[in-house]
């Protein structure tokens, strides 16, 4: 078998479903021991920030939030493109799965960023421009949900999903870039930028570790979901009483 | 061409025999500039700072209560499947409905828009600047919205899903249009914002119709 015929099998269901039911517990490993990592580093070993004292040690979840929603987004319309030229079950079955995981964590980047602005700038919410652009990325997710719970049958929905996940990326570079172009109340970019990042490596570590604890955790979760979809698509067929019966 | 002028005239000759297509949007614009000036209350001066914002939101709002009106009757008859199955591109289709329903819903709200702000008696350099960001800027909300339009054909509940879809696509226009506004009443310039709006305009005009054509497409494949 070629290379190429190697990894585009994984795109029909039964291999992809065999592949995740691997992959999975690894991703749960990895996700505990960074966890743990991250979470010692920072709440422990990490020193305090001198102007924010111990309430910028909220970073640890709001700046993986963020990054995941963006992550996840990205994710869900690489799926649509997949669904649109390839037509394959599983960037269907993903882009479905996969959803709601981004919502909630765009809901968690929100509302995380709203307590820690609270003691830092006074308020809980301002309409600055990555604010309010991560806010559209919410509707956008939810607009997603909406429309493919709307169209009843599997492969509409996941075209139309798809369209509009592809429409809706424009969105992503303008939440990246925000702190950039606009003068916002936001902090400007400390580590994705190219230049050596702006925090210090004692707070940056535990960050990393919690990033890929979150990523970890995404994949694990989207994976187990994306399978479920898969069962869910083709309930009649061999090889899902295959995998049910054992 | 001739495709384009044939979709455009039928298209725009409907409006102009459903009197009714023509007059609900504008009368929606009164309701809902009624609505939002009884709820700011009898203050002039606070209602006199709002007023463009209050215009902008009542022409989105109006655009994207009528966007159903693009594909849904085509698709419901049949004339939508006969269209894409024809020689003439679907994008092509899509960009001469879109000019019609411009020119058929935008425009006339522009007019009332402008109508309003005479009444209210801002400064005519305000009016200007608002009907400007308007024209630049209803275009974007046109193209969008009928992405959103056709992803939803034959969908349940399709009249909230749109608005749902389109409104936070919707939001940068709001925002340049509505900040153009506020700085022609602070005196500021407002070049920045018309170009901007403008450009999302013409980046929305030009890849909006390839993207309904695949919407449509994806929908009519069921």
């Amino acid at each position: 078998m070629s290379l190429l015929s190697r990894i585009t099998k994984f795109a029909s269901p039964a291999p992809f479903y065999d592949l995740a039911e691997h992959v999975i517990p690894w991703c749960w490993i990895i996700f505990y021991c960074s966890l743990l990592a991250g979470l010692v580093g920072g709440l422990v070993f990490a020193p305090a920030d001198y102007q924010q004292g111990e309430s910028f040690r909220i970073i640890y979840v709001h700046v993986p939030s963020a990054w995941m929603s963006l992550f996840v987004y990205m994710c869900m319309a690489s799926a649509g493109i997949g669904s649109l030229i390839w037509k394959t079950k599983v960037s269907d079955a993903f882009g479905r799965a996969v959803a709601p995981l981004g919502a909630s964590f765009t809901f968690i980047a929100l509302v995380t960023g709203a307590l820690w602005g609270k003691p830092m700038w006074g308020t809980y919410w301002v309409w600055d421009a990555r604010l309010t652009s991560e806010l559209i990325l919410l509707f956008l997710y939810l607009g997603y949900m909406a429309l493919q719970n709307a169209i009843e049958d599997a492969r509409g929905a996941a075209r139309a999903g798809a369209i509009l996940a592809i429409v809706g990326t424009v969105n992503i570079p303008i939440i990246h870039y925000s702190v950039e172009w606009w003068n916002t109340l936001h902090q400007g970019p400390t580590v994705t930028k190219f230049d050596t990042p702006s925090i210090h490596w004692t707070m940056l570590l535990p960050l990393l570790a919690m990033v890929i604890a979150f990523t970890a955790y995404f994949f694990a979760l989207g994976l187990r979901r994306t399978q479920t979809e898969l069962l869910a698509m083709e309930p009649r067929n061999k090889w899902v009483e295959e995998r049910l019966a054992i | 061409m001739q495709a384009f002028t044939a979709v455009f005239n039928w298209e725009f000759r409907r409006f102009l025999r459903h009197r009714n297509d023509l007059m609900q949007p504008l009368v929606f614009f009164l309701l809902v500039v009624t609505l939002l000036s009884l709820a700011v209350g009898p203050d002039e001066v606070i209602f006199k700072r709002i007023a463009p914002s209050a215009a902008w939101v009542a022409v989105v709002l109006a655009i994207t209560l009528r966007l159903d009106n693009l594909f849904s009757e085509d698709y419901r008859d049949g004339t939508l499947e006969q269209i894409s199955l024809s020689n003439t591109p679907l994008a092509l289709v899509v960009g001469a409905k879109m000019l019609a329903h411009w020119l058929g819903l935008a425009l006339p709200q522009i007019f009332s828009a402008l109508l309003f702000m005479f009444a209210i008696g801002t400064d005519s350099a305000v009016n200007l600047t608002l009907g400007g960001a308007l024209f630049f800027g209803t275009p974007c909300l046109i193209a969008v919205g009928a992405i959103a339009s056709a992803l939803t054909l034959g969908t349940r509940g399709a009249g909230t899903l749109i608005a749902l879809l389109a409104i936070p696509l919707y939001l940068p226009v709001l925002i340049f249009g509505s900040s153009a506004a506020t700085n022609a009443q602070a005196g500021l310039p407002v070049d920045a914002e018309l170009y901007f709006l403008a450009g999302l305009s013409v980046l929305a005009i030009t890849l909006s119709p390839i993207a309904c054509a695949a919407s449509i497409r994806a929908r009519l494949a069921v």
